[in-house]
């Protein structure tokens, strides 16, 4: 029953919640929008925390993103040893770089008098929920090797399972409770998206990239 | 060609007392609030000196404006792709040391002290922290200290100067110094703008007033970094980057910007220019020593038909062209040269204008006596106080001769009015004197008329901005009557 909340009620009203909750707060508090960033404050711990974090998460979300997509693709994939090996390093190096920046981050946040000025409660639940999400991740990566092998014939399908609303927990209900919880951690971070700063991250700078480089508005024409 | 208007102004720092009125009329108004306490839109330096943030101008350390790379311009502080890590990380954004540590003082303490044999004191505490805190820097920290090793010894103008120069600079009985006022500088090819990742930063098509949309900024800082005045400032609290905006909810209801308005040596002149905004890149893509000429072919004679034919078709109205033709600084800019842009060596193409100060060494002492004649006028610009090569630095990227004609034609003004008012040197002198500045006695009175005697109404020349007009599509005039700009009404506190 306890599964069945965790692994299959807890997923819809995260996502629901974080789909409906983002869109109300973007209409209706549009000017709360932003990445908060705090370099400003303090110029040099950020560096060793930001940029790490940053980019492992990419490498990590990207790997999670194309298991998830496309299983297929990524079983043939990993059925080669090496092929394994590689991706499994470069995860947990990623992984290890998300957590030594966060570390970094979190150590910034109590300590530094000018950081703490700005912090809120939710930038701390926030920022804890990440490294222990992190530190059930790298665990899982460390006492059940191979996840990039064995993802696609549990985590893939459960979580298709979800997104087609036949919710199947089968597929995950009996993977070790490290495992579970890094799913479980991730809903709720997911439940909070709206409520925090993490909303930034739906603000990634894509247009940047073709948009002419000057901008003009007319109050009157065009 | 394609004809736009711009409100631009003219700082005429011949008469700037460096009294920081603008500054704190603008403070008042615009940035007294959390998360801006250190932002001065609105400051006024001494040069030589350091400025504010400071080196500011130094682009080696804060990467701002654009380069010339072969046939293109590139941003020096990122690239396309490259931007994408400083959204993470901005190598380029300076801290909050580079300013300063906005304090306040606890006054309460003054009345809550036990009784003591001492006085009581206010102590000074951060306004970001709360804290007790050393002062160590604020906005004017340099204020009058030309000649200082600490300040004017490290200004970044100093380039291409001889020893003897600076040394002339820096000789602390003989220190020379002026003072530069700076907001926004409102570029037509600004890299603030091409900047943003977040496409939230505009410039007005009717008035050329640069703005960030705060809705729509994000917070990645680029901007920060590629303004090569340092005029966008990182709000702390919201998580924002605010500028200048020019006071345009002052404008769009007739009154003078705050700057404008309560500046004391009433040094600041505003009014429309037109310019052709087809050409703006390509303007700015030219060398260094061109820079100046090439931005004032931009600008655009309001009193030919063509122009004006064109300017209509752009939608550009009756008055706003009447007021071109009126404009103080198309006078200053175009018809007398004498204003120049501050650093257009960063090729943003800054809108506004500086008439650069007039240190001449008028006499000197000989022989227990001192000379005052009129022959100095040829020699004496050489050996000007704030020499002409430190200028030319500042406002005609390192061009000597388009600062030398400015600065020699506002000698030769004075020359001219000191023979028409003592009139100790005869008229053939005068005229010579006014040729060799490439000037005629009825442009030196225009000229002294407007630097000397201006109204108010000679001085701020611009059409109405008719925001009812602009408002109509999006809601009734009528409902807001008196209201201005900000789209957003979110009191601006620190989101989650």
């Amino acid at each position: 029953m306890l599964d069945l909340f965790f692994l299959a009620g807890l997923p819809y009203v995260a996502v629901f919640t974080m789909v409906v909750g983002s869109i109300y707060r973007f209409n209706s508090n549009r000017f709360s929008y932003s990445a908060l960033s705090s370099q400003f404050l303090e110029n040099d711990k950020v560096f060793w925390g930001s940029l790490p974090w940053h980019l492992g998460l990419g490498i990590v979300f990207f790997g999670h993103l194309i298991a998830f997509l496309f299983p297929g693709f990524w079983q043939d994939l990993t059925s080669g040893g090496t092929m394994v090996i590689l991706i499994e390093i470069t995860g947990l190096a990623a992984a290890v770089a998300c957590f030594i920046g966060l570390l970094v981050l979190f150590i910034r946040r109590l300590f530094t008098s000018r950081i703490q000025a700005v912090t809120s409660t939710m930038d701390l639940v926030i920022l804890l929920l990440l490294l222990v999400q992190i530190v059930l991740g790298i665990l899982t990566a460390v006492l059940y090797p191979w996840g990039s092998s064995w993802a696609p014939g549990t985590m893939s399908p459960y979580l298709w399972s979800l997104a087609s609303f036949s919710p199947n927990i089968a597929f995950v209900e009996n993977l070790p409770i490290i495992v579970k919880l890094h799913l479980i951690f991730a809903w709720v971070i997911i439940l909070l998206i709206p409520f925090s700063r993490l909303v930034h991250a739906f603000s990634l700078p894509f247009r940047y990239f073709t948009r002419p480089p000057q901008v003009v508005i007319w109050n009157r024409r065009k | 060609m394609n004809v736009r208007s711009h409100v631009s102004m003219v700082f005429h720092l011949d008469k700037c007392i460096g009294c920081h009125t603008c500054s704190v009329a603008c403070k008042n108004i615009w940035t007294d609030r959390e998360g801006a306490e250190y932002m001065w839109w609105n400051n006024v330096e001494t040069k030589p000196g350091t400025g504010f943030p400071v080196q500011w101008e130094n682009q080696e350390k804060y990467k701002g404006g654009w380069k010339l790379d072969g046939k293109k311009l590139k941003l020096r502080s990122q690239s396309k792709s490259g931007h994408w890590f400083s959204l993470f990380y901005n190598p380029n954004q300076p801290g909050l040391d580079e300013y300063y540590e906005p304090w306040t003082y606890k006054y309460q303490d003054l009345f809550d002290a036990p009784a003591g044999t001492d006085q009581p004191t206010a102590i000074p505490v951060s306004k970001i922290t709360g804290q007790p805190i050393d002062i160590k820097a604020g906005p004017n920290w340099d204020d009058d200290l030309s000649g200082s090793t600490i300040y004017a010894k490290n200004d970044p103008n100093f380039g291409g100067l001889t020893d003897q120069e600076k040394e002339q600079l820096l000789e602390i009985e003989n220190i020379a110094m002026m003072y530069l006022p700076r907001i926004c500088n409102h570029c037509t090819n600004p890299s603030c703008v091409a900047a943003c990742p977040s496409g939230a930063i505009y410039k007005r098509g009717e008035d050329g007033i640069v703005l960030i949309n705060q809705d729509k900024c994000r917070g990645w800082r680029a901007c920060v970094a590629a303004c090569p005045y340092k005029k966008i400032y990182y709000n702390w609290k919201t998580g924002k980057s605010e500028k200048c905006i020019l006071c345009y909810p002052r404008l769009e209801t007739g009154q003078a910007p705050a700057c404008f308005h309560s500046c004391v040596g009433r040094i600041r002149y505003m009014g429309v220019i037109l310019y052709d905004a087809d050409r703006i890149e390509d303007s700015m893509k030219v060398e260094d020593h061109d820079l100046v000429e090439s931005q004032r072919s931009l600008i655009l004679n309001p009193f030919d038909p063509e122009v004006i034919a064109a300017a209509k078709r752009n939608g550009i109205t009756p008055e706003t062209i009447e007021a071109a033709q009126h404009s103080p600084v198309y006078k200053y800019v175009m018809e007398w040269k004498l204003a120049l842009p501050l650093h257009i060596e960063y090729r943003t193409a800054p809108m506004l204008f500086y008439v650069p100060p007039l240190l001449p060494v008028m006499g000197r002492v000989e022989n227990g006596i001192y000379n005052h004649t009129v022959d100095e006028f040829f020699s004496g610009l050489g050996r000007a106080r704030m020499t002409l090569d430190y200028l030319s630095n500042l406002f005609s990227a390192g061009n000597k001769e388009i600062i030398t004609y400015s600065v020699r034609k506002m000698l030769a003004v004075r020359y001219y009015r000191r023979f028409r008012e003592v009139a100790d040197f005869d008229h053939d002198r005068v005229k010579e004197i006014l040729a060799a500045a490439d000037c005629t006695p009825e442009q030196a009175d225009a000229i002294y008329e407007m630097t000397s005697l201006p109204t108010v109404e000679e001085r701020f020349v611009l059409a109405p901005m008719q925001r009812e007009m602009a408002i109509e599509p999006t809601m009734d005039p009528e409902v807001c009557k008196s209201c201005t700009g900000f789209g957003t009404v979110n009191p601006p506190a620190r989101g989650n």
